[in-house]
Parts: structure tokens; C-alpha cells; sequence
């Protein structure tokens, strides 16, 4: 390792792709087949990320009964009408032709006696088209396979630290630390894709998996891209309390145990007839984690902190969800919970916990950002969900989007000039972030990162959570530029191994999550209204008059702005929209 | 009323500092509803920044996990604690430090076949239809590659003896999943075949030791067979074949417990006394038989004829 961009290796590709969840692996995919030189770099393993976790449940119109308009409107309706309209039309015209094509990657969907697919009915859309089978980290695993095949060239634990921008501003490539094997490397490409996915590990309870902590939007910050929406994440209703290591892991809906599924307080009161009479359980999703927030913050949560479950009142028939067999750990919730409470005979305890980001990066239909060189793809992007996302929309675009983004990529590659070798300007950049690194693993520190991650999600998780409220919000900002100053001059890194030191990755992190929180809190300070998954106590209402637009954070010379723009809504107008509930 | 203290043993090792490795004690302070990975962020948060361990996940997919918990190979993200523990990585897999083993580059883990002339692209891939065929694709390919069959199985370990190598069950069922998908799927039988797969014992001791209840041993099975089929087998298989003739011209019985002796001698049989007692419990240890069966001399008067006129 040395302290100037001399020693650090450069690698070369056609397209750099960072992220290796469905979008990115989808992206490389396509960009082989389109004759590129391809290498992707993942943060952890593969299968891993946001991913890696999810069920299996892909959104595509392809019922009899169904069409690309419905889904369209099934899409804005659940937005809450904030969605870009065009990215919506992209998203469902491509939809049926890019899940499908999973077959002949190597994917089997579940298909009925008859050979027809065996189609779902996902959350909050009218029609029956979920198409369903592989868990999506075996649709990972078999995209990794195929790009693989292409010679797609694959890279595991790569911390990428900053994006490399040439005299002009253009996007041509990375820095990372190579933490498998404890070296810094930087990557040069003529056209860069960012997937990289979620940022759930911005919160104390959270679904995501460990290397979810947004990493892109900060690296997307720092280069001035513009950020849509980030006030907008995604919360679920139910997860595991306990065991710790689960906590946060998706427990489903109340539709999945049955007809009859009840929510209960410490008081065993029915909590959601407050708040949605005529539903109760059966509200949207936001709603309920809201409801389920409110109680537990105010006191009246179940003994481990979270609210009682209790489907014991529905017909067996209908609840065949197994969230524990689905999550292949059947014998561990027996061991923790007994059996009663694992076969659902008994209530058991569930928390909301942060699942998606539904802002983030904006882009064309074409994946561009305004950045010239940067294409991006998949959750961290916007503004494809609006104010909510609808189940199963996700693992849709991420094939749509992941496919549009690898095949301009290519494109983008062949365009221009020859790659020269890397300028005074790029090397410069390198040395920066290779010395910035390795002081920091020489630095020892005060306060361990690990620490300083937890404030960080506990500041989100109480103050940019589920419910939100303007003086609470500008005391997390506060606390966001307290915890900077404080990450500058105590956290250093406590480990000196050199091969998978997670305590130098998470040092690395601790700015990152800064500039991802401080924006997403200042994003939810200028909504001044409630919409979807963005509540807030001191707006609590939808303001269609004044709201129909996007938030944007974008540091501009050096400083953060946040504005707004009007959503795209070229296609159906505000009153077309109100007239479809 | 378990007690307030968790005792853990772990192997620590850092090839660039240590010289062999050691087993260093801590102590956790337990809370409801610990699994071992939880024991393992308790210590790198508070006591020991530099443990190396994986994980990712947190559901049993990513297969960054697995160590052994005194000898018993598990994913730490939902394997419950003990009082005490002894941790250690998985056994016969290189030590890259402390609890994490070399899980392989990616694309030799995942597709090693990516490089080998005749296999990868564009070899076409079958959609699949049917429900049952579906079925059986999916208990084949949902592999995550944990390394928990291939740390437990005896024959990959005999490869440090030299002499054929063994693939080992991990890399086999994976193939297996490509034969039975793959358009034309004999350039992946030749491939498989270069792995030995008839070095396999047939024990089963990954079949038991798969945390997402795959069968390895079956798909093993399943290519040998196939191979076997095609007339494509090496000289392990062949000495099997010699030994069952033998063995029907002696008492026109398939006795696979002479097979073992005539295979690895009287002596070497004992070390397949943990295997034997396994493959007992799955209802598939062969007995040993004396004497003659019926409709013997018949049986064996046909295979001397046949014996006879291929020489």
C-alpha cells in the first residue's frame, strides 16, 4: 500500500458497475452481451446486500386481465401520485419482457400443473400479477453466474470510497479498499452504473442486511448529483423483536396470517381502529408500522419493545404464510419463542423496522443522472414509488432498470474516445483517498466506529423515523454536526488485522452514513406536509395544492441547497388520478 | 434460571502475525435470545476489535457464516448459544484468520466452469415448466455455499494424500444443477467427471450437515450415475465393478461390505466405523452376508459364461 496514487493499481474496464444486487449484476449482464468489458465491484459477498433478502415476488402485467396501464395506476395510486410518471411508463412497459427473461437465465418461476405461471397478488395492486419462485439470492447468484459466463469480472468486499471525475466533471471511475485482501485499488471505466442499493443500516431496526448502509448517496452527494426525495423511506409494519440478530427482519402483513389478524398495546387495545376505522389491520402498510410506531414510542409497547400480533382468530386455511420457514429458520424461532407462539397459536410481539429508500439518485428513463459518465439503477434511485412503494415493484425494477442502465452503459462506452491513461487529475484523486484511508487505519482513535454507527442509528430511528416532527428533525441535523466533528477527531480504527478489518470499513462508513442522514433529515425537514411514508405531526395532512413536487438536495460548490421541483405528471393529470380512488 | 455469563473458547489465528493457532477464552455477558453471532459482535464491539469473523445476511442465505461450534458446523446467524462454547473455522478449509476460511474467489465459487473451453457462454439454459421438474431444480440450486458439505466430507479430505482428487460435494451438486438445466448438458457431465466423483464414500455426512437440508450425496449420486451410463468411469469405479463380479461369483450375493475390504484392506476399514454408524441411521449400511443366495448357481453360471466370452 503506498501513500501516493503511484502504487495504488488502477484497473481498467469499458463499464464499472458498483453494486451487486439484483440491478448491478442485471446491468453487467446485459453489458457483456453487448460486447463491453464489464467488472463490478459488491461491498460484501454474493449473494448479499438488500437483495439477498428479499422474498421472491416479482410485479408484471401479464395476466389476461391485467395490462401495463393498470399496473401504472395500481403504481400511482400507492405513490400517492408523487411518482415520475415516466419513469412509471418505462418501468411497466418493460416489465413483463425483463422478469421473464429471468427464465432463460437460469431462474424457474412457479408454474401451475398445466405449465401456466402460478401468479400472486402482491400488496396494494388490483390484479393478480406476482410472479413468483426463486428467492431473489438465488436470482442473484444465477445473474452473477451468467455475467460471470460473459466474462463479467466480479469483485467481493470493495469498499468504494469516492467516485473519480475527470477535468470536465465526467465520471471515470472509483477508489475502494480492497478489504479481503487490506489494499487500496481504484478502478477506471469510460461509463459507471451505481446500484448500490439500500440504506436501512441507517437505523437502529431495519430488515437490511449488514453492508446496507446507502453508501451510493453519499458518494453520489459528493459529487454533486441531484437527490430526490430522500424523506421518503419505506418503513414495514411488522418484524422480529428478538432474537437481537434478527431484529428488524421482516414479519409480513396482516393479510398474509389471514382475515382476521389483530394488532394489540400493552393494554391489549385494538390500536389501529384509532387510527383507520374502517380497515384497522387491514390498512396500507404505512399506516400501520405509523400506528405500531406511536404506541411503542409512547409506552404502551409489548414487553421486548415491540406490539402484540394476534392471529389466533383467523381460519387456519387461510394463513399459510410461514415467515420462519420461508426465512429457512423454523427451528430457531421454536428454540427462542416455543412452539405456540412459532406455529402462531399464541400473540407474538413484531416491530416496525426500516426496509427501502424510496428516494435517492434522480434519473431519466434512461438511467442517466445529471452527472455526465454516472448511470444508476435500482433502490437508489428515484423517483419510480413516489410516496410509498407497492410490494413486489422492487425486484421489478431492478430488472428493468439494472437492463436499461447495462445496455446504455455499453453504449456510452463506444462512444467516445479511447480510455488515455490516467491524468494528473485522476491520480491526484487517488493519492487523496489512499492516504485519507490509511492514516485513518494508522489512527487508533478514541471512540471505536461501531459506536459512533449506533448513535447514528438511533438518532435516525427516533428522530427520522416512522413519525416525524420539525423541532425533532432540526435537533437530529444538530446532532448529525456534533457527530461529524466527532468522527474527525476520535474514531480511528482499534484493529490492526490487515485481511477483513470490519473496523476500518465501518470507520470509513461513519461519513458516509453522516452525509446520508443529514440529508435525508434535511429532506424531511422541507416536506411540510404528510404523503406516503413521510409523516409528519406538525403537517399531518397531504397538501395536493402545494406538494405535487419533488424534494432535491444537491451540494452545490461545496454547499448543500435543498429545493423542490413539480413531479412529472405528463401522462395523467392530478384530477385523472384523484377520479381513479 | 440460565446463568448471567456465556464462556467461549475461540480459535484465534492471524497467518501474518501468529505462528500456529490458539484457543483464547472470553466471557459475554448473555441476554435473552442470543444467537453465536451476537456472542461474536459482543466481543468485536467491546473486547476484541481485530476477531475475525463473517456475515451478511442475517437469513441463512449468504453463506458467509459458518464456523464449527465444538465439532458441529453451523451458521452463526441462527445457531442458539450454549453456557460454553468452543468456536473454531470449518475444518479442512484453508485458514485465511480466525473463524473465516477461504470461500474461493467468486467465480471459482459460483461458476467455475466460466473458464474452461467448450462450457459458459452461450451454452443455453432450459426454461422449466413443470412443477415437479421446478421442484427438483430448486432442492439443487438453492446451494449457498457455506462450505459446511465440503468441511465434513472424509474423501476431500483423503486429497491431501495426493492421487485422484475429489471435487468435494459442494462444487458436484452445483454441477449437477447445470446438467439437469443446461440445454446440452454433457460438456458439464465431462466437466463433473474430472472431479472423481465415484471417489465419493457414500456416507453422507454432508447430506446431514447441509443447513438448508440440500442432498448432496443424492446429486453425487445422480451424476455417477449418469456417468456410469455414458461409460465414462475411472479406475476407482472400475475396481468396484471388478469387486462386485467377484463378489457374485463367490456367492452371487453384491456384497459391499467385502467391498470395502477388498478396496482399503482389513485395516483401513475402521476409520469407516463413524461413516458406517451414519450411514446406519439413513437406513443404508450394507450387511454382511455368508453364504450362498437363492437361484445362486444360476446367477453365477450366466456371468461366467458372460466372463467368459468377453475375454
Amino acid at each position: 500500500m503506498g501513500s501516493s496514487g503511484v502504487d495504488v493499481e488502477i484497473l481498467e474496464s469499458d463499464v464499472l458497475i458498483i453494486g451487486a444486487g439484483g440491478a448491478g449484476l442485471r446491468a453487467a449482464l446485459e453489458a457483456t452481451k453487448l460486447g463491453a468489458r464489464v467488472t463490478v465491484l459488491s461491498k460484501g459477498p454474493v449473494p448479499g446486500g438488500a437483495t439477498s433478502v428479499s422474498g421472491g415476488v416479482m410485479q408484471a402485467a401479464v395476466g389476461l386481465d391485467d395490462s401495463p396501464d393498470q399496473h401504472f395506476r395500481d403504481t400511482l395510486i400507492g405513490g400517492r401520485f408523487l411518482n415520475n410518471q415516466p419513469l412509471v411508463r418505462t418501468f411497466v412497459n418493460n416489465a413483463a419482457q425483463k422478469v421473464l427473461d429471468l427464465e432463460r437465465y437460469g431462474c424457474a418461476f412457479d408454474r401451475k400443473t398445466d405449465g401456466a405461471l402460478d401468479l400472486r397478488m402482491p400488496s396494494g395492486a388490483t390484479r393478480k400479477r406476482g410472479i413468483e419462485g426463486e428467492v431473489n439470492s438465488n436470482i442473484q447468484k444465477i445473474l452473477a453466474q451468467r455475467a460471470l459466463e460473459g466474462g463479467t469480472r466480479i469483485h467481493e468486499f470493495m469498499m468504494v470510497t469516492r467516485l473519480l471525475q475527470d477535468d470536465t466533471g465526467r465520471v471515470c471511475g472509483v477508489t475502494a479498499l480492497d478489504f479481503a485482501r487490506g489494499t487500496f485499488v481504484a478502478f477506471v471505466a469510460k461509463a459507471t452504473v451505481l446500484a448500490t442499493g439500500a440504506a436501512g443500516r441507517l437505523y437502529a431496526i431495519t430488515a437490511c442486511p449488514r453492508s446496507s448502509t446507502g453508501d451510493g448517496i453519499a458518494l453520489a452527494r459528493r459529487i454533486g448529483a441531484r437527490l430526490l426525495n430522500l424523506e421518503m423511506m419505506q418503513f414495514i409494519p411488522l418484524a422480529y423483536v428478538y432474537p437481537e440478530f434478527i431484529k428488524g427482519f421482516t414479519l409480513g402483513e396482516a393479510p398474509n396470517y389471514g382475515h382476521h389478524t389483530r394488532f394489540l398495546n400493552s393494554k391489549g387495545e385494538r390500536y389501529m381502529l384509532k387510527h383507520d376505522p374502517k380497515r384497522a389491520e387491514y390498512t396500507t402498510r404505512d399506516l400501520a408500522a405509523r400506528a405500531g410506531y406511536i404506541e411503542i414510542q409512547e409506552g404502551r409497547g409489548s414487553p421486548h419493545g415491540g406490539i402484540w400480533v394476534d392471529t389466533t382468530a383467523n381460519d387456519p386455511k387461510d394463513g399459510l404464510y410461514q415467515p420462519h420457514k420461508l426465512a429457512d429458520r423454523y427451528q430457531m424461532i421454536v428454540d427462542f419463542y416455543g412452539p405456540a407462539k412459532a406455529n402462531f397459536k399464541e400473540p407474538f410481539e413484531a416491530t416496525p423496522s426500516a426496509l427501502f429508500l424510496i428516494g435517492g439518485v434522480e434519473i431519466s428513463p434512461d438511467c442517466r443522472t445529471n452527472v455526465p459518465g454516472l448511470f444508476a439503477a435500482g433502490e437508489v434511485t428515484a423517483n419510480l414509488h413516489g410516496a410509498n412503494r407497492l410490494g413486489a415493484n422492487a425486484l421489478t425494477e431492478i430488472q428493468v432498470f439494472g437492463s436499461i442502465a447495462g445496455i446504455n452503459a455499453a453504449v456510452e462506452s463506444r462512444i467516445g474516445p479511447a480510455a488515455a491513461s490516467p491524468s494528473a487529475t485522476l491520480r491526484q484523486q487517488i493519492s487523496e483517498e489512499s492516504s485519507a484511508a490509511i492514516r485513518l487505519l494508522d489512527r487508533p482513535g478514541k471512540r471505536r466506529a461501531c459506536e459512533v454507527k449506533h448513535e447514528i442509528q438511533r438518532i435516525m430511528w427516533d428522530g427520522v423515523g416512522v413519525v416525524r416532527e420539525g423541532k425533532k428533525l432540526q435537533t437530529a441535523l444538530d446532532e448529525f454536526r456534533r457527530l461529524r466533528e466527532i468522527a474527525q477527531g476520535e474514531v480511528g480504527v482499534a484493529s490492526q488485522a490487515r485481511r477483513y478489518n470490519y473496523d476500518w470499513v465501518e470507520a470509513l462508513e461513519i461519513p458516509m452514513m453522516l452525509d446520508v442522514a443529514e440529508l435525508m433529515a434535511a429532506a424531511a425537514l422541507s416536506r411540510t406536509e404528510s404523503r406516503g411514508a413521510h409523516y409528519r405531526t406538525d403537517f399531518p395532512d397531504e397538501d395536493d395544492t402545494n406538494w405535487m413536487r419533488e424534494t432535491v438536495v444537491q451540494d452545490l460548490a461545496g454547499r448543500l441547497t435543498v429545493t423542490s421541483q413539480p413531479v412529472d405528471m405528463s401522462i395523467m393529470s392530478l384530477a385523472e388520478l384523484q377520479s381513479l380512488q | 434460571m440460565p446463568p448471567n455469563t456465556i464462556h467461549v473458547a475461540i480459535q484465534r489465528y492471524d497467518p501474518n502475525r501468529d505462528m500456529a493457532p490458539r484457543f483464547v477464552g472470553y466471557q459475554v455477558p448473555r441476554q435473552e435470545g442470543m444467537v453465536v453471532a451476537d456472542v461474536l459482535q459482543y466481543l468485536y464491539e467491546h473486547e476484541t476489535p481485530d476477531l475475525g469473523f463473517l456475515w451478511e445476511c442475517r437469513t441463512r442465505r449468504c453463506g458467509t457464516c459458518a464456523v464449527r461450534v465444538g465439532d458441529r458446523p453451523v451458521l452463526t446467524c441462527s445457531e442458539p448459544v450454549c453456557d460454553e462454547m468452543r468456536l473454531s473455522p470449518l475444518e479442512g478449509i484453508p485458514v485465511v484468520r480466525d473463524l473465516i476460511v477461504d470461500r474461493l474467489e467468486l467465480q471459482e465459487r459460483l461458476a467455475p466452469w466460466a473458464t474452461e473451453d467448450g462450457l459458459g457462454a452461450p451454452q443455453e439454459v432450459r426454461v422449466l415448466l413443470e412443477p415437479g421438474e421446478i421442484a427438483h431444480y430448486r432442492a439443487l440450486s438453492e446451494c449457498i455455499d457455506c462450505f459446511i458439505c465440503d468441511s465434513v466430507c472424509p474423501a476431500l479430505h483423503e486429497n491431501a494424500k495426493g492421487g485422484a482428487q475429489f471435487s468435494g460435494p459442494r462444487r458436484l451438486i452445483r454441477l449437477e444443477a447445470q446438467v439437469q438445466r443446461r440445454a446440452e448438458p454433457l460438456p458439464w457431465l465431462m466437466y463433473a467427471a474430472q472431479g472423481n466423483p465415484s471417489l465419493c464414500t457414500r456416507c453422507f455426512a454432508c447430506t446431514e450437515a447441509c443447513p438448508r437440508e440440500l442432498r448432496p450425496a443424492e446429486a453425487i449420486g445422480s451424476l455417477t450415475k449418469r456417468l456410469f451410463e455414458r461409460g465414462e468411469l475411472d479406475a476407482h469405479r472400475s475396481s468396484h465393478i471388478s469387486s462386485f463380479v467377484r463378489s457374485i461369483l463367490r456367492g452371487a450375493w453384491l456384497d459391499e461390505f467385502r467391498l470395502l475390504v477388498d478396496i482399503y484392506g482389513a485395516v483401513g476399514v475402521v476409520k469407516f466405523i463413524p461413516q458406517a454408524l451414519r450411514m446406519l441411521r439413513h437406513g443404508k449400511l450394507p450387511q454382511p452376508h455368508f453364504g450362498q443366495a437363492a437361484q445362486g448357481k444360476d446367477i453365477q453360471t450366466i456371468l461366467g459364461r458372460l466372463k467368459k466370452n468377453r475375454s
